[in-house]
């Protein structure tokens, strides 16, 4: 066993050898290909800057594109799983956080149906762990909490508990729910209040814990669900088809040190207890104080303390739902930025795996990338202004110009190469899911094929605005602001222009006050620049429209066609419910 | 399992719970990690130096 792990851990590290060299090796070959590029002129501070910026940002672009490489060469794994009835005690907690308490109760109602559909003789208790603070919202969780006692004739098996105070948020109402209770259960399934899972999926992952003893964590890959609008439903099918490939990239390099996204994942409790119990971080938030994306760091301290953290892609039944919405993305980003840039105060923790320190790294990156790449931006235009026509008569007494290299082909074939890196996996992903079949289930070859052409042209035409939200993200926490934790909106997310606009302004005058700075200092850059300064320019409208419902012949889904029988039972429930209770007004 | 899962149960009549739902105690010791490292040796000498200069507040007479 011990063996079987040592093997697994040695070939992750050849394949994580490969997949950092191949990324490093594209990167120095484009800055050098810039810094040859912009020295045909001569060499000045700006090309040295430009060539390293693009270096970084090269990089980042290559790993990406290694990740996928790596999951379209490589096969899921067969893991053990246990034959004899499972022994162990599992509880599955359900976090919630002044959501609605009916939608909420439903979806423990549906899993609740769908484990004892699939085995009743499986021990699994539901617990739902409450850090709502609005007391109306909190009300309503009690009484709907009887009714989902009643309904289900869960004395005994489902559980709630409310928190007086919600100190360390979701990480620390787990841990105080696992210093009181943990010893009650062998393995806990985290979910997030919007989570679902067939109850056939959680016993199969009980069977896998329960099959390996050194198996601290069991993370799924959960698919996007019930998306309705345009952006939604170009997130959902991005998941969705894109996903999978790239999480299977990702666990062809996760040897021992796998991922934790922070739900839909089953945990050893006893390995969980030994090692997850999250101190404050010395100093003030955003860097100080309790640990906000806890889920990384979680991860990394399973792996410090031995034990195995695996992702499973080849298990099928794990869903989430996503933001609808452009404003709900960024106000979950901002969430994800902080915590990630709060890793860097323990990247330096004793005792991690080096991998858990370059996951930190790379978090971090996600969220400086895009600085780099406006970084970039502003030294071309910089350069453009400062640096004069090149001088065509350098040599005295002699009457001919001499014209420097024209090393315009480099200049074009790097932005081919660039753009090549963002695109290639998704067009690779495409030819590997015609070829495999897996198209078949996103509507054919050609409807997929479309999806991911539109998919590609709304992530292009987006991208400034969410490079904007992020940017600004990153510089709020670098100056010291608390983005704190506001509860994830749900429901269909439509937002009017009104909206977006109050959302997005100071985008669309980061947008102008752009154009007119390029326009000013560098006016051949104008055009090149237009794709990144137009859509900020039109962020509200690009975010209102992208709100609206979509069609719901676009970005087809496997699960359009083939409606997972847990999202209905949580549909049925819900109609039931409606009509028992229907004299009520929601809470939430 | 469809079948099974369709097997819906009546809704209840509304009962407010009366808190027997709270999870059971059986407490489990999670210890709080370490993730700050200590001072090391250079760290430690430079804040010896560091303490052992001259505060800068200090006004002439």
């Amino acid at each position: 066993m011990t063996q079987q792990s040592e093997n697994t851990g040695d070939r992750a590290g050849g394949t994580r050898a490969l997949a950092v060299a191949l990324s490093v090796l594209a990167a120095a070959a484009a800055g050098m290909v810039f810094y040859i590029y912009g020295a045909t002129d001569g060499v000045d501070p700006l090309d040295i800057v430009r060539s390293l910026l693009i270096f970084l940002s090269t990089w980042w672009l290559a790993w990406g594109a290694a990740t996928a490489l790596l999951g379209l060469t490589s096969r899921a794994k067969p893991r053990p799983s246990l034959t004899a009835p499972i022994r162990g005690r599992t509880v599955v907690i359900v976090p919630v956080y002044n959501e609605d308490p009916q939608v909420t109760f439903a979806r423990v109602a549906a899993m609740d149906d769908s484990l004892r559909a699939a085995d009743p003789s499986v021990p699994v208790d539901i617990a739902i762990l409450s850090d709502t603070r609005d007391e109306a919202i909190a009300g309503a969780e009690r009484i709907w909490f009887s009714r989902l006692l009643a309904r289900q004739h869960g004395q005994g098996r489902i559980f709630y508990r409310r928190r007086e105070k919600n100190t360390g948020r979701k990480a620390g109402n787990i841990e105080e729910f696992v210093v009181q209770s943990g010893a009650a259960w062998d393995y806990a399934v985290i979910l997030d209040a919007d989570s679902l899972m067939e109850g056939a999926l959680i016993h199969e992952m009980i069977r896998r814990i329960e099959a390996e003893p050194r198996l601290g964590l069991l993370q799924t890959l959960p698919k996007v669900v019930r998306a309705r609008s345009i952006f939604g439903r170009a997130m959902q099918f991005a998941a969705g088809f894109h996903s999978p490939i790239f999480a299977r990239g990702l666990a062809a390099m996760q040897g021992r040190t796998g991922p934790f996204w922070g739900h839909n994942a089953i945990v050893r409790m006893r390995a969980w207890a030994e090692c997850c119990g999250l101190p404050e971080l010395p100093g003030k938030a955003p860097f100080g104080g309790h640990i906000m994306s806890h889920d990384y760091v979680e991860a990394a301290l399973l792996a410090r303390g031995g034990w195995t953290v695996r992702l499973d892609d080849d298990l099928q039944g794990s869903y989430e739902e996503g933001p609808e919405n452009i404003v709900d993305h960024a106000k979950r980003d901002r969430r994800w930025c902080q915590g990630n840039l709060q890793h860097s105060k323990v990247l330096m923790a004793p005792g991690l795996k080096p991998w858990s320190r370059f996951v930190f790294i790379q978090g971090i990156f996600a969220y400086i990338a895009p600085l780099i790449w406006l970084a970039f931006i502003a030294a071309s235009i910089a350069a453009v202004y400062w640096v004069g026509q090149p001088n065509y008569f350098p040599l005295e007494n002699w009457p001919f110009p001499v014209f420097p290299n024209d090393e315009t082909a480099k200049a074009v074939g790097l932005a081919v190469g660039v753009f090549g890196l963002l695109v290639m996996p998704k067009f690779l992903v495409l030819l590997e899911a015609i070829f495999s079949g897996r198209a078949r289930s996103f509507g054919g070859a050609a409807r997929a094929a479309g999806s991911v052409g539109l998919e590609l042209l709304l992530s292009s035409l987006i991208a400034p605005v969410l490079l904007a939200f992020q940017s600004r993200s990153v510089f709020q926490v670098i100056l010291g602001s608390d983005g704190g934790w506001p509860p994830n909106n749900r429901g269909d997310g439509r937002l009017d222009l009104a909206d977006a606009w109050a959302a997005a302004r100071w985008i669309s005058l980061c947008g102008a006050i752009g154009m007119a700075a390029t326009y000013v200092l560098a006016p051949v850059l104008l055009l090149w620049l237009m794709p990144v300064t137009l859509p900020m320019l039109i962020a509200p409208v690009l975010i209102a429209w992208t709100s609206r419902p979509g069609r719901e012949q676009g970005f087809l889904v496997p699960e359009d066609a083939d409606y997972p029988a847990i999202l209905e039972r949580h549909d049925e429930i819900l109609r039931e419910w409606g009509r028992a209770f229907e004299s009520e007004t929601k809470v939430a | 399992m469809g079948d099974q899962m369709n097997a819906q149960q009546p809704v209840q009549p509304d009962v407010v719970a009366d808190f027997a739902g709270a999870p059971p105690l059986a407490p489990l010791h999670m210890p709080k990690q370490i993730l700050i490292s200590e001072p090391g040796v250079w760290r430690r000498a430079f804040a010896r130096i560091v303490t052992a200069l001259p505060s800068g507040r200090r006004r002439p007479g």
